[in-house]
């Protein structure tokens, strides 16, 4: 092992870093390296006196100017993000796929309304129930098909009208499980996960959550799942996060809040 | 800092609250106590963090990030610096630190050591005050240098002896004067 430069080592006596016993052996080899008692007490002075620098407070101008300068590119990245979703709008909007289902979904009822202006079958409750039913899986299989989009704005307005779906049948937990593991986009991951979070009651939905734990790379979706997780108190999450925590580039928040969920989930 | 990156940026205010004044401090004793060239410094900082937020990658602490934006702003300004005038020629009679009114020596020794901190380098300068940042390690400054931490030690313990040597010639002038001074007013009041 490299003998460490005596230099140093008074660099660590001076900030007090050295234990009583370590001091006194720096100390006591002093001369040998050149330095004498009297060097190291001016050392020590000056270092002292460097810290009693008073700098006082700065001005209030400079805290006028950061917040300023802040709201400023508040107001620039909120300008960006506007002038994004107006272009990706202007661009679905032509003949996107919510105005097909929104189509669809018109004819549909078209059709049965001139049937039963006709009078070809009496109105029975049975009769109602099952176009019911039909419009909500005609409309399931739509949304299920604007998951597919290329566009991950498309995706976020599926997810969304999942969300008013009263219960999810095991193609939806499918769709959003597959979105939450596999979409590139983090907020179609993250609104999937939002979502999941309403059939948490599903064992199937719990599990699928602990299994996406392992497929998470962005610090947002990691923070919610640890969340979550802790709500949920499900514990089969513990070994997952505790995997998470041996990837060394973790995010430095998001390690301090895995850590606090392991905590509470053993 | 991740709520800054998933771009909540109004966040960066509550990490600006908490490290404007250790930013400020670095940049006060490195500038040998500029408080104007300090305070626009301290803003190019958080200007630059907000700008390059992205490379904050959560490997490293957020102290080492943020001083490692403050080490390159200030190589920049002292880039400047050297470009637009002689830094000798800026040494000002005034002082800029604050002092006990009522501790004249330490006033005094204040004084000599903004005067002697003059001159030292601007990298001798920085690499003490780098060492008196709290919450900053060895390694961490050695890892903004580029350096092994050993060597940050011993630049610091080269620059402190250096700083001390001309301290202690300063304080030696001020004593012969304030002898002599003493020795006028003694003859006058003869």
């Amino acid at each position: 092992m490299k003998k460490k430069d005596p230099k140093e080592k008074i660099i660590d006596l001076l900030q007090g870093n050295l234990t009583p016993e370590e001091a006194r052996e720096v100390i006591s080899g002093l001369e040998k390296d050149g330095i004498d008692a009297g060097e190291l007490e001016s050392l020590r002075r000056i270092s002292h006196l460097i810290e009693s620098v008073n700098p006082g407070e700065p001005s209030s101008d400079m805290d006028r100017r950061f917040y300023e300068m802040l709201a400023n590119e508040e107001n620039e990245a909120l300008a960006a993000e506007k002038s994004l979703i107006g272009k990706r709008w202007f661009q679905a909007s032509s003949f996107n796929v919510g105005v097909r289902i929104a189509a669809g979904i018109a004819l549909f009822l078209l059709g049965w309304f001139t049937a039963s202006w006709s009078g070809q079958k009496s109105n029975t409750d049975r009769e109602m129930a099952d176009v019911s039913n039909k419009l909500t899986d005609l409309k399931q299989t739509l949304v299920l098909t604007m998951m597919q989009q290329n566009s991950s704005l498309e995706r976020i307005k599926a997810v969304n009208m999942l969300n008013e779906f009263d219960s999810a049948d095991e193609r939806i937990i499918g769709s959003l499980l597959g979105a939450l593991n596999h979409d590139e986009n983090d907020n179609v991951r993250l609104l999937s996960l939002e979502a999941l979070i309403r059939y948490s009651s599903n064992p199937a939905v719990r599990e699928g959550l602990v299994t996406s734990i392992a497929n998470q790379s962005s610090p947002m979706i990691q923070l919610r799942l640890a969340e979550v997780m802790v709500a949920l108190n499900e514990r089969k999450a513990a070994p997952e996060f505790q995997k998470v925590l041996m990837n060394s580039g973790l995010n430095y928040s998001v390690r301090n809040k895995i850590k606090e969920a392991v905590t509470v989930l053993l | 800092m991740s709520h800054v990156i998933d771009g909540e940026i109004d966040k960066i205010s509550i990490l600006y609250e908490k490290y404007k004044r250790p930013i400020y401090s670095y940049f006060f004793k490195t500038t040998c106590g500029d408080r104007e060239t300090s305070e626009d410094l301290v803003h190019t900082v958080f200007y630059r963090a907000i700008r390059y937020k992205h490379s904050f990658t959560g490997q490293g602490s957020f102290t080492k990030w943020i001083f490692s934006i403050a080490h390159n702003v200030g190589l920049d300004h002292n880039r400047k610096k050297r470009n637009y005038y002689n830094y000798e020629s800026e040494v000002r009679s005034g002082h800029s630190i604050m002092y006990d009114e009522n501790d004249y020596e330490k006033k005094e020794q204040l004084a000599s050591l903004e005067f002697a901190m003059k001159k030292l380098e601007d990298e001798e300068r920085e690499i003490i005050v780098l060492g008196k940042i709290e919450g900053l390690r060895y390694k961490e400054i050695a890892d903004m240098l580029g350096t092994t931490e050993g060597n940050v030690k011993v630049r610091i313990f080269r620059a402190i002896r250096k700083l001390k040597d001309i301290f202690i010639k300063i304080e030696n002038v001020r004593y012969e004067k304030e002898g002599s001074k003493g020795k006028d007013n003694r003859s006058a009041s003869r």
